[in-house]
């Protein structure tokens, strides 16, 4: 695969001075956070471009890494349109603001509604774009073929497995949302050959579409890596003088995933750069 | 090998936490209920009538006491006010939804601690309408107070992450409050109904007692109290517990009918 052929294009998502307070707080005369009694995000900027590669649709994926409490969610909410950031904003590709359904978001305990059945969960979410019931119908049962639970279309979400309610979970999503998916901890509790799955979903989900973009909030650093093309680690910055942690969370670190040569590769367990990789990201936690 | 199994599943009935093979449960609640049924043709308790006597009396009161007629009063009664108390019950904590009536419903839903008897006074005070009026009124406020309190509880549990992913499938508010908080929880409602109508069918009689000149399971209890009939008492509430059982089949039938995904599977067996 030629990892060198992809360019950059338009911005899809952009992130402006993002911040996000609980209690009291106060602006600056320019709008910034000045103080504020509990911070949880400082400034976060973040730009997500459309990756283009010649003769293949190509989609985005980034995984937000950090660890556990660092406010990864609130962010993600915030990009998801579900919360509103106390400064900044979230901008979409066609410059308008973030907004809930626009960009979707995969809970990490996949809820459906319990009193329909799969395909009527699917179907009720194509619906809900202006699909006619037999097109959102016929949408819905292609998607549970593709991904091989199409027996299932008639039982009741209780009825499901973990994984069979996950795949149905971002199906709805995948069928509402509009280029965006933010996916919150979705490698959380799954063994090994679940994770592999799980990453093939999202892959095959994201490159249906150019502008497809998937927003991976995780902890787990290895699935973070084989499924992104960038790595943002989530973190706060520490005193100099005392080594705490200063309250506020920022994106501290990128990586670039394609030009490190660790992604869009299907053999990347085998390469002991992935393994090296993994491990540094982990040792960053520490300062994280 | 099976003789062994088989002594095991009766072993579960005593053990705790034990899932019970569904024939073995069947047989150890006829076995129940032919034990409780030969005590009571055979054995002489003091104060407890025999079998055949209290169905002796069952006919006599049937047949020459309008006890179906005393019956379908109480169950009229007893179903109009129980639909009021639901509509009102269910109007009421659905609007908890809105942070303004939170206070409201919370306060209403506290009324459950007044007495019966000065709510009479206030009712009978206030309307004109009759002895059947005083008794629909308390026997509304006595099941919409236990209902609101079960129902508000319900909606309040609600979790937040259902509304936030009702938002991702672009609802509105509204939408959400309809998928979420009303048609996701009937299965729930449906059961405060039913737990609230034994509720109101135990305390009916007292409420037919308040005025006795429609008749009523209660009105017939009371005028054979003051005789000691023992075997025509148990009689009627034999008629009353057949009664109140019938309908909670319905309620059961019906929360089947509308709530088809909720139907309990057995423990141990769910996925």
């Amino acid at each position: 695969m030629n990892q060198a052929a992809f360019a950059l294009g338009d911005v899809l998502l952009r992130s402006e001075h993002v911040s996000l307070a609980f209690g009291d707080y106060e602006l600056d005369e320019h709008g910034f956070l000045k103080a504020a009694e509990k911070l949880v995000l400082n400034d976060v900027n973040l730009e997500i471009h459309d990756i283009t590669r010649p003769g293949m649709i190509t989609g985005q994926v980034v995984g937000l890494l950090g660890p556990s409490g660092i406010g990864k969610t609130c962010f993600a909410r915030i990009i998801a349109g579900l919360d509103i950031p106390t400064t900044g904003q979230v901008l979409l590709h066609n410059g308008q603001p973030t907004k809930a359904g626009i960009v979707g978001f995969v809970f990490q305990n996949y809820p459906l509604f319990e009193d329909r059945t799969v395909i009527a969960n699917l179907v009720l979410a194509g619906r809900q774009v202006g699909l006619s019931r037999a097109k959102a119908r016929d949408k819905a049962m292609a998607y549970l073929e593709r991904f091989k639970i199409a027996q299932c279309a008639k039982q009741w979400p209780r009825e499901l497995s973990g994984g069979q309610r996950q795949r149905v979970s971002i199906i709805q999503q995948v069928l509402c949302s509009e280029y965006f998916i933010v996916f919150d901890e979705p490698f959380s509790g799954l063994d090994p050959l679940m994770r592999e799955e799980t990453i093939a979903v999202v892959k095959e989900i994201v490159n249906e579409d150019e502008k497809n973009t998937a927003i991976i909030i995780t902890h787990d650093v290895s699935a973070a890596v084989c499924s992104s093309d960038r790595l943002l680690l989530v973190g706060r910055d520490f005193d100099p003088a005392t080594h705490n942690p200063v309250p506020g969370a920022r994106i501290k670190y990128t990586f670039d995933l394609v030009a490190l040569g660790l992604a869009w590769r299907t053999d990347l367990y085998k390469d002991p750069k992935f393994l090296e990789f993994v491990g540094e990201i982990e040792s960053m936690f520490h300062e994280l | 090998m099976h003789k062994r199994s088989m002594s095991r599943e009766w072993l579960n009935l005593i053990s705790p936490l034990e899932v019970v093979d569904r024939k073995v449960m069947k047989l150890y609640v006829i076995g129940l209920a032919a034990t409780f049924l030969i005590l009571w043709l055979t054995v002489k308790i003091q104060f407890v009538p025999k079998l055949g006597e209290v169905m002796r009396y069952f006919g006599i009161l049937w047949s020459t006491q309008g006890l179906m007629y005393h019956l379908l009063t109480s169950i009229k009664l007893f179903v109009h006010a129980v639909f009021y108390a639901t509509v009102f019950s269910c109007v009421m904590a659905y609007l908890t939804v809105i942070p303004a009536f939170n206070p409201v419903t919370g306060v209403l839903s506290s009324f459950r601690f007044l007495s019966m008897t000065g709510l009479v006074f206030f009712v009978q005070v206030k309307l004109t309408g009759g002895g059947y009026d005083l008794k629909f009124w308390i026997e509304w406020a006595a099941i919409s107070a236990f209902l609101l309190t079960a129902l508000y509880s319900i909606v309040q549990s609600v979790q937040q992450q259902m509304y936030d992913y009702a938002y991702t499938l672009r609802m509105s508010k509204w939408r959400a409050v309809w998928e979420v908080t009303i048609r996701g929880t009937r299965h729930q409602v449906l059961d405060a109904i039913r737990q609230n109508m034994a509720i109101g069918w135990m305390m009916l009689p007292g409420v037919e007692a308040l005025a006795r000149g429609e008749g009523g399971i209660g009105v017939m209890l009371i005028n054979l109290d003051k005789f000691m009939v023992l075997p025509a008492i148990l009689a009627i509430q034999l008629a009353s517990f057949v009664g109140g059982i019938g309908m909670d089949y319905f309620m059961g039938l019906i929360r089947r009918l509308l709530c088809p995904y909720a139907v309990r599977a057995g423990r141990g067996k769910q996925r």
